[in-house]
């Protein structure tokens, strides 16, 4: 695809929880440990008044009103900060130093005096109702390729708490995530770049917040949004990418899907459709015997059903999106979004549900045309408010792509997200004094900068001789110091300890379904010490490896033991080559079978010169 | 406000606050808002709020330039013209302002909060205030907590009859949280023979937020306005840190017993009258042991003498302070340790005081001494050990009492405010007044 004339226009928000001590304004520690929950706290949310539509979300999304959410407390990880019981700490000023030299590294202008802000949020992920938040720098750049890529502002912000489910129409969250100090880059409009670049350019960002050596590694630590948009299509944003490889599908996921809705605009714009006129009729009493158990419990719950119809609609719900996405299937999503479990329509085979006759009621009644397709929503609480919504979802179809966010699905895949009225409104945190960042502070950090990535990559590429591709890969595990301390410490060839630590144990997790991640680091010295002393062969790793996996408690020495790796002497190689020689025919075969009976036991080298040998002989 | 430096560059760049203005230092160049200086902080600091709503700070410096890009417009505050017409067949409550406000307003712009106190503002912003009853506001002044003073208390009681005598079905007063309680009692003392419902209510998080407990607060204390029957001055605020229910508790025996949390409002050697649920407007009565609401005349007696001074005993106690209340005060509370003790250095130790002599000093100059507990929890009793006795000797008043030390201290205001004669002092502050003192305390009152 030629992105330069889509004029895909890009722009990127890195978010890294940081792996300090305490969390942002309390003594909490940010270890997530995962104990069971000591304290469970049950509270609700309002709207709060303002002068700008604040009101909306109470008028129009009524549900929004008392909104009620379940908070789980953790010992040493929650405090009566998180419940919302106790005003802020002072700022985590170890986490306000790694905003600082990140805001560095990325060439930002530092702000004189940080001011912590309220951003209103209203989904109950903070007990506050809103999330604390600093711009640190701003106006910045990075290098990337040779080009400067803008940075809009690197701020410091806390986390928001997890959730963990619904249940009886309350939403649950942990606590221990919330307060955790989260830095957010943001870079300015990113245009004629290709989707893959975008992702690399987001790798790089997140690779600045890692070489502080300060940020989490975890998953769910680095989250990614982005804003997409197309020519002739409207600004996106996709929140919540967690998979640093899912960046760029996303993106060509949404700028299929603006192509499609502008398609679609055409379409409608080809068959005249210029307006949708009627609003959503009740059709309950019409359809009163239906035979669909879905429906028929609505009515039965005093609810109603609703029909849109959409003048010269049928067959669009049909149209594929994106990825496996339908147009219906988008719709259905609306529905979901305010509380319904979906909506029928006659795009889809009404004979699978039992709708066949009540949709032909329907259309015999209201007198609707053949090529008009119609759709039902169930509405017990809403009062016929999801039906309005997706008629306004589809007449909005006639205008083109709109501005939203969407939420990001593991797959790539994106799902539409409900409009959030009042969200992102901010105003100052007046329990918490500004902080003046000093010149001192500035010259401090700016004499203690981490090693810059490229500069690093460059730097083990040179010293340890290894391989670009191999240099790369370590970076991205962010497992460099390791390897370094390794080489230091134990004398092992370079090249052997970036293998085993990059792709051996990536070969052998896949392949033999263990953890690797099992194995502590002091096994790894004591693997690559007896490798450094020529004690051991690389040949004998992956046993190691598989083995400790699986009996991460028992030490290096015992493993070797147990699994029976000797060195053997030339002499004892001789004998079970010379044997197998004899006993196989097949020459190929026989050196596997060589090769198997020796594993670990000898070098490979070492094994093909004496086949050679007796081979010739 | 902003430094000399920047006022200066303010005045002939003729910016004002509010203002878009744009800000070029070195290589630096924004634009935003320009904030007023709040009082912390640096004030050579120039503060402006960005598009993206974020404020920042720039530091004042030589050649830093400050452009004025548009006039800003004023703040404007409108109300809502929602129907408040009043519905005969619903209570009509008296929402009475006595600061900490329970209800403000974002004005995101700027990102000042202002507070909002007129019926429309709070029926819009607590729509479920309408389905109990019609409301009647009135702010009486709006001041912090502590800056509250006895003269205060006589300001919120000639109110609160006042708008019973105008008709009122309940009555609802905000208040700041931090003195409630003794805001509560004073009025429990002033005001006799009630015969609506009376509740003080207040917010432990700000009103600007969506979790602020102000709103189930208000709720709930509107519910006990219009529905309870209790004829006492009560408290209603948060009963645990979830938002469930409320406590109503008797006004004088009540105490905020954490800086912070919701549920920082404990009924102390009582239980509280009430719980009122949140979900279902229900209140769920816990005991039957207070004065009932009535067709009665609400009685006024708001004399008192706020001359009296609560001390504290702590171990190296200076008699001094106990001497020289004698020169500030006409009356004197002690907050003695354990059951009503001070120090009497019985054995003669070197190092230890007896403060007998000073109290006994103050007495005999007829300045009434009170004992209360510091431990908060259970009743005086100072017939167990010596220094009790010897207090009583001294004619120490308190014996037998469970009351709290503010209690203590505002009952002898009020006292003080009718007698000078110490034999009636003693009698009228060992009387109980409005369930100040009880009985018996159930082992199920301690932690409540």
């Amino acid at each position: 695809m030629d992105y330069k004339k889509i004029g895909l226009k890009c722009g990127i928000e890195v978010h890294n929880q940081l792996n300090t001590d305490n969390k942002l304004f309390c003594k909490c520690n940010t270890k997530m440990s995962g104990e069971k929950p000591l304290v469970k706290i049950f509270r609700k949310q309002h709207p709060v008044a303002s002068e700008l539509g604040e009101y909306d979300i109470a008028t129009k999304y009524e549900v929004m009103r008392n909104r009620s959410f379940g908070y789980e407390s953790f010992k040493d990880e929650t405090c009566n900060v998180e419940l919302d019981e106790e005003p802020p700490h002072k700022l985590n000023m170890e986490a306000l130093e790694v905003a600082l030299t990140v805001s560095i590294l990325l060439n930002c202008k530092i702000v004189d005096e940080v001011h912590v802000m309220r951003k209103n949020v209203i989904d109950g992920s903070n007990t506050t109702s809103f999330q604390r938040t600093m711009v640190i720098g701003m106006d910045g750049f990075l290098n990337y390729n040779g080009k400067k890529i803008p940075i809009d502002q690197v701020s410091l912000e806390e986390d928001a708490s997890a959730i963990i489910g619904k249940e009886n129409g309350i939403v649950k969250y942990k606590l221990n995530r919330l307060g955790i100090p989260l830095i957010e880059i943001a870079t300015g409009l990113l245009e004629e770049f290709t989707p893959e670049e975008v992702q690399d350019i987001s790798f790089n960002l997140g690779m600045v917040i890692r070489s502080t050596g300060k940020a989490k590694k975890t998953l769910g630590a680095i989250r990614q949004d982005i804003n997409v948009s197309i020519k002739d299509g409207a600004r996106n944003e996709i929140k919540g990418i967690q998979e640093l490889s899912m960046l760029s599908k996303s993106i060509k996921n949404e700028i299929t899907r603006q192509l499609s809705i502008i398609q679609l605009k055409k379409h409608l714009e080809k068959l005249n459709v210029k307006k949708i006129h009627d609003n959503p009729i009740s059709v309950t009493s019409i359809i009163s015997d239906t035979e669909n158990k879905i429906l028929k419990n609505i009515i039965e719950k005093n609810g109603n059903i609703f029909a849109i119809i959409l003048p010269k609609f049928k067959g669009l719900f049909k149209r594929e999106i994106f990825q496996g996405k339908t147009l219906g299937k988008e719709f259905s999503d609306v529905a979901i979004e305010f509380g319904l479990k979906g909506l029928f329509h006659n795009d889809e085979d009404l004979s699978k549900y039992g709708l066949e006759l009540d949709f032909k009621k329907i259309k015999e009644n209201l007198k609707i045309k053949d090529d008009d397709l119609i759709i039902l929503t169930g509405e017990i609480e809403t009062h016929g408010k999801v039906a309005l919504e997706v008629l306004e979802r589809a007449r909005q179809l006639l205008k083109g792509v709109q501005k939203g966010t969407r939420s990001s699905l593991p797959n790539g895949l994106t799902k539409y997200n409900r409009p959030l009225a009042g969200a992102k409104r901010m105003y100052p945190e007046s329990d918490i004094i500004p902080i003046t960042i000093t010149e001192d502070l500035k010259m401090k950090l700016k004499n203690n900068l981490p090693e810059p990535i490229n500069k690093k990559i460059e730097r083990i590429k040179k010293e340890y001789n290894i391989s670009n591709d191999l240099t790369t890969q370590i970076i991205k595990l962010d497992i460099s110091e390791f390897f370094e301390e390794l080489f230091k410490k134990t004398k092992a060839n370079p090249k052997i300890i970036a293998n085993t630590l990059v792709s051996t144990s990536k070969n052998i997790e896949k392949r033999y379904n263990v953890n690797v991640k099992n194995i502590k680091d002091s096994h790894y010295f004591d693997i690559f010490n007896l490798i450094g002393n020529g004690e051991l062969l690389k040949e004998s790793i992956p046993e190691i490896i598989i083995y400790l996996s699986k009996n991460p408690s028992e030490n290096v020495k015992n493993c070797i033991k147990n699994i029976g790796i000797k060195k053997l002497s030339i002499n004892e190689i001789e004998e079970i080559v010379k044997k197998t020689l004899l006993e196989v025919d097949n020459k190929k075969r026989s050196v596997g079978i060589i090769m198997s009976k020796l594993r670990g036991k000898s070098d490979i080298k070492t094994i093909l010169e004496i086949i050679k040998r007796f081979e010739n002989k | 406000m902003y430094s000399k430096n920047i006022d200066k560059i303010l005045k002939s760049e003729k910016i004002e606050i509010g203002d878009r203005i744009k800000i070029t230092k070195n290589e630096l160049i924004v634009d935003g808002i320009l904030l007023p200086r709040i009082q912390m902080g640096n004030t050579s600091c120039i503060v402006i709020k960005q598009d993206n709503g974020y404020n920042i700070g720039i530091m004042y410096e030589k050649g830093i330039k400050l452009k004025l890009q548009k006039k800003g417009k004023p703040i404007e505050l409108r109300h809502h013209s929602s129907n408040t017409k009043s519905n005969v067949n619903k209570p009509t409550l008296s929402i009475l302002g006595a600061g900490g406000t329970i209800s403000s307003r974002i004005e995101y712009n700027t990102g000042a909060v202002f507070p909002e106190l007129y019926p429309e503002d709070l029926l819009n912003s607590f729509p479920q205030l309408r389905k109990i009853s019609n409301i009647k506001c009135r702010e009486l002044f709006n001041l912090f907590s502590e800056d509250i003073t006895p003269e205060h208390w006589k300001i919120i009681a000639k109110n609160v009859v006042k708008e019973i005598n105008s008709g009122s079905d309940g009555i609802i007063i905000m208040h700041g949280t931090d003195t409630m309680n003794y805001t509560a009692t004073a009025l429990s003392f002033m005001l006799q023979n009630i015969p609506v419902p009376i509740v003080l209510v207040g917010a432990q998080r700000s009103s600007d937020r969506g979790s602020s407990d102000n709103m189930m607060n208000l709720i709930c204390a509107a519910n006990t306005a219009a529905k309870s029957n209790i004829g006492e001055i009560s408290v209603c605020m948060h009963g645990t840190s979830s938002d469930n229910f409320c406590y109503i508790h008797r006004g004088n025996k009540v105490r905020k017993m954490h800086t912070s949390r919701r549920d920082a409002f404990r009924s102390i050697n009582s239980f509280p009258f009430a719980k009122v649920w949140f979900d279902n407007n229900k209140i769920e009565y816990l005991h039957n042991d207070y004065k009932k609401i009535g067709n009665k005349k609400i009685k006024i007696d708001d004399k008192i003498n706020p001359n009296v001074g609560l001390l504290q005993i702590h171990p190296g106690i200076n008699p001094k302070l106990i001497e020289y209340s004698k020169k500030i005060f006409d009356g004197v509370v002690i907050s003695g340790t354990g059951l009503g003790h001070v120090s009497t250095n019985p054995s003669k130790n070197k190092l230890s005081n007896n403060i007998i002599p000073a109290i006994k000093n103050l007495i005999d100059s007829d300045i009434p001494v009170v004992m209360s507990p510091q431990t908060i929890y259970g009743r005086i009793n100072m017939n167990v050990y010596s220094a009790g006795r010897l207090l009583q000797k001294a004619g120490v008043i308190g014996d037998g009492a469970d009351w709290l030390p503010e209690t203590a201290l505002i009952k002898l205001m009020w006292v003080l405010g009718h007698t000078k004669n110490m034999k009636k002092i003693e009698e009228i502050m060992m009387t109980n007044i409005s369930g100040e003192i009880s009985k018996r305390n159930d082992i199920g009152t301690f932690l409540v």
